[in-house]
């Protein structure tokens, strides 16, 4: 991604909309389908006619402008092509889209963008839970306001989710810790694991306070009213960078390798023919709770078969199936880590398959 | 099995064959890649059935590169043998017959002879691939991977892991180049490959054991029962054989993979049946896959692989047999 690219964007873009300091704002990278693309002349024509005071300016070929009136109440959407490095490879466009308005306009004017067909990208747990440190490595200090946050068990082919909660911590410095002495001891308790929906933060910069943001799993960052745009934009390419390597996994089923060498930094492709996971207590321990689980012909949760190929000591090699679609990975354990490669005659591991995989694992290793 | 060699597939020749297969092998799926591999210069894994389909010996499989046209023919070999062997796989005529696989009408294509061998017998395969190239007149390269693997750090795991090294062998003695200078100099540099992403491949060999194609396969055949694309599904015994074939990137022979096929549905018949008169496969609608059948199953496939060849077949007809009263 061009990172000065992208922060122009919304920086002029967040300039020309806002007008007035109190107004929030939110920016978030789309995903433009080009079949969906080209059927955007009808769709739009059939939405004008359902919402109401909308109107829609086509720019250019590569940027939109949604107007939201409805009597005082103003809402303005930008919606900008940007190209990232892997562009031409991609089956849709990636637009930055910059939403100036309260609320509940905001939320009319995403849901147009939804009915075109734009659809948004997400962020990793594990971004979002390490979310904190890639700020404090912006020189800013972080100060965790709420956390929204949803109880979460995987049940065969669905999740179940036991509500979502919101959670204002006090005297927490960084999410980690949040998380470790609040809500972890409910997760145990309880089978649930912990899925955060959103984070609202305020940063600190030379002991000073630059304002209030939130950051949700969809990568959508949100400007509280009078809080400084410019720190915040300086966080926008790493975000909008993981937002886009997760959808190059999903669609491409490749994966992301960055090189950073002083200011080059190079990318490289990869099959996402492999997977690790790591332990989160690595040893023997480790090992032989692996080994109980997979180390025997038997299926978990009538959803993965198990058929163990080679059962030793300190390696154990299985095959795990799916049984609702038939795909395979071979697993392979040590005392640090489980190893995922997709099965002879596989073409990829499916995400949802990982998924299920991770679940079976659950509190034996890191996501 | 030499001692000096510590390897992770069932034999030597397997070894050396999924070494390659990992490194080039292109799933069905279209992308782009960019990884420095064989794949990533577009060399993609063939294994195209010569040796049945013109009747004479070939080398093991091919790397064709379309865009630059060129076809590396490789052939591996786990231990020694004499040049005399080895001479009828890369004569003129096995040449013609790789040129007509590709479509070489227009005659674009170079092609490259390679044997892929361990390190510790590059000295010795410098002397066969100089008796070849003398005789045949053509340049024959040599790869090596390392018999032993290295241990490296892991940056994916933070610990440790066992690496291979492929790359070309050149000596005082003996120094041939391939057309490509990029895969010229990526295997004067060496491509590592750790030890758990080598993908063993048995059905690489065309002269696999019985016991290893029930073994690999009756796996594949629950998987596809269990697949929307066969699920209750009718379709031709060739058509799924062809599918394995293209999976596998096998060389097997198609009579011997129906064979196979046919006593994995009549040892496990819950996964579907085939009608011999149309020699159709009718999968399961529903395939009844519950612990018991998990257990038998994998009871029967462990029993069959411990078994050695002639009792392995003598086992899978008693199971027939038991089957069908």
């Amino acid at each position: 991604m061009m990172n000065d690219d992208i922060i122009n964007v919304a920086r002029l873009g967040i300039a020309r909309l806002r007008k007035d300091e109190t107004v929030p704002v939110s920016i978030q990278l789309r995903f433009w389908d080009a079949w969906r693309r080209e059927r955007f002349n009808e769709e739009i024509a059939r939405i004008r006619h359902k919402v109401r005071g909308l109107s829609v300016d086509v720019v250019d070929e590569s940027t939109l402008l949604l107007n939201l009136v409805r009597g005082e109440v103003k809402a303005v959407a930008l919606v900008k092509s940007v190209d990232p490095y892997i562009a031409k490879s991609l089956p849709a466009n990636v637009y930055l889209v910059v939403i100036v308005g309260k609320r509940d306009e905001r939320e009319t004017l995403t849901k147009v963008l939804h009915r075109i067909g734009m659809r948004r990208g997400w962020l990793k747990q594990v971004f979002i839970k390490k979310l904190d440190e890639v700020i404090v490595s912006n020189k800013l200090k972080f100060e965790l306001l709420s956390l929204v946050y949803e109880l979460r068990m995987y049940k065969g082919r669905i999740f179940t989710a036991a509500g979502t909660a919101n959670f204002w911590p006090k005297g927490v410095e960084s999410i980690k810790e949040a998380l470790e002495e609040y809500l972890l001891p409910i997760e145990r308790a309880r089978g649930y694991y912990i899925f955060i929906k959103s984070l609202r933060f305020r940063l600190i910069k030379d002991g000073v306070g630059v304002g209030t943001y939130s950051v949700d799993r969809w990568g959508r960052i949100t400007i509280a009213p009078r809080s400084d745009v410019d720190i915040i934009l300086g966080i926008l390419p790493i975000i909008a960078e993981s937002i886009l390597n997760n959808y190059i996994e999903y669609k491409l089923h490749y994966t992301v390798r960055v090189n950073r060498v002083r200011s080059y930094t190079t990318y490289y492709l990869e099959k996402a023919s492999s997977i690790y996971l790591s332990a989160v207590d690595p040893g023997s321990d480790f090992f032989n709770a692996v080994k109980l689980m997979v180390g025997k012909p038997t299926i978990w949760n009538n959803r993965l078969i198990i058929l163990p190929v080679e059962v030793g000591n300190p390696r154990l090699v299985s095959r795990i199936i799916d049984k609702q679609t038939g795909m395979g990975v071979t697993l392979i354990a040590t005392y640090n880590g489980i190893r995922l490669l997709p099965a002879p005659g596989s073409v990829g591991i499916d995400a949802e398959m990982i998924d299920n995989i991770l679940a079976m694992f659950r509190n034996l290793v890191n996501e | 099995m030499s001692s000096e060699i510590k390897i992770k597939c069932r034999n030597p020749h397997e070894f050396l064959i999924s070494i390659i297969y990992s490194l080039s092998y292109a799933s069905r799926k279209a992308g782009p890649v960019l990884h420095r591999s064989l794949l990533g210069l577009g060399y993609i894994f063939v294994a195209l059935d010569i040796p049945s389909v013109f009747n004479m010996p070939a080398p093991d499989f091919l790397l064709v590169n379309t865009r630059r046209k060129i076809v590396v023919a490789v052939e591996c070999k786990g231990d020694t043998v004499e040049d005399r062997k080895l001479k009828k796989k890369f004569s003129d005529p096995v040449e013609d017959a790789i040129k007509s696989v590709v479509q070489d009408d227009r005659n674009e294509y170079k092609i490259e002879f390679v044997i892929h061998t361990f390190d510790i017998f590059a000295n010795h395969y410098t002397h066969v691939a100089h008796n070849i190239s003398e005789e045949l007149g053509k340049d024959v390269l040599i790869w090596t991977t390392t018999a032993v693997p290295q241990v490296m750090a892991d940056s994916a795991t933070g610990g440790t892991a066992e690496y291979y090294t492929l790359r070309k062998y050149t000596s005082q003695n003996y120094s041939v180049k391939h057309y490509d200078n990029e895969l010229e100099r990526l295997l004067a540099q060496g491509i590592l490959i750790s030890e758990s992403d080598i993908a063993c491949n048995p059905l690489v060999d065309p002269d696999v054991e019985y016991k290893v194609l029930f073994y690999e396969l009756s796996e594949y055949t629950l998987r596809a029962a269990l697949s929307d694309k066969y699920r209750g599904r009718r379709i031709r015994v060739v058509e799924f054989t062809n599918d394995i074939k293209r999976d596998y990137q096998s060389i097997v022979k198609i009579d011997r993979l129906i064979g196979v096929i046919t006593d994995i549905f009549e040892v496990f018949p819950e996964l579907g049946e085939i009608k011999r008169s149309s020699m159709e496969i009718v999968f399961k609608k529903r395939p009844r896959i519950n612990e018991e059948f998990i257990k038998k199953f994998d009871d029967i496939r462990k029993t069959i692989i411990n078994k050695s060849e002639s009792e392995a077949k003598k086992y899978i007809r008693e199971l027939k047999t038991r089957r069908r009263k």
